[in-house]
């Protein structure tokens, strides 16, 4: 079994998210979930994370300083090469 | 599942951001009335989403009531499907200024009439 951390990719503007996103990660699994978790609080910027490769999952707010909606997702999903993306969205519009 | 309330750092991030957002809006409304700035009414969206989300995430009903209805105008401002007049802007300071008492715990009269009041924004 692979026991390397899970290298996660949090890209969200909000500290109180990301607060509340490590809370959360610190405790799953009963506190044994090995993760690596870097943040970027700009889509710039987590392009440049995900273009560095080594992430194995992205958690994607939708709503950022520099790109919003699925706008967001699709220049995201463009770069991420087949990584994983979690949306995080409060947006109620389902379409 | 512990009570998110009971994490007092966590408590303290949320407190900060949303007095942090609630200055944001207040400044950018201000600016409304002037030359016409087409990244302020989704500037003041994205404030308002934010703060809609980590609102609900610590279960500030009222607050989150509130700033739900604020972010659906914001939109609608961007949208251009209201004019930007001397009432909108009063009803928008208004509702930041409600944003305030609410995140301060302080009492807020006719609270449900207001929120009708900014539900109903712009009247058809």
């Amino acid at each position: 079994m692979d026991d390397k951390p899970i290298k996660i990719l949090l890209i969200e503007d909000s500290l109180f998210s990301i607060r509340h996103i490590q809370n959360m990660l610190a405790e799953a699994k009963g506190g044994q979930l090995d993760v690596e978790l870097k943040c970027a609080d700009r889509l710039s910027v987590g392009l440049e994370h995900l273009a560095e490769n080594g992430v194995d999952v992205v958690l994607l707010d939708l709503t950022l300083p520099d790109s919003h909606e699925l706008d967001t997702f699709t220049k995201a999903y463009a770069q991420a090469d087949g990584v994983p993306i979690v949306v995080m969205s409060g947006i109620e519009d389902e379409t | 599942m512990p009570d998110i309330t009971d994490n007092q750092e966590l408590m303290d991030a949320f407190y900060q951001e949303a007095q942090a957002l609630i200055d944001e809006m207040r400044k950018d409304v201000s600016t409304l009335g002037e030359a016409r700035v087409p990244t302020i009414p989704h500037r003041l969206f994205r404030y308002a989403h934010t703060l809609k989300t980590s609102s609900g995430i610590v279960a500030f009903d009222d607050l989150h009531e509130v700033v739900q209805a604020l972010a659906k105008t914001f939109k609608a401002a961007e949208d251009e499907k209201f004019s930007i007049n001397a009432d909108a802007i009063a009803l928008l300071s208004d509702s930041i200024e409600v944003c305030q008492k609410l995140l301060n715990k302080e009492e807020v009269v006719g609270y449900k009439e207001f929120l009708a009041r900014l539900n109903n924004f712009p009247e058809p």
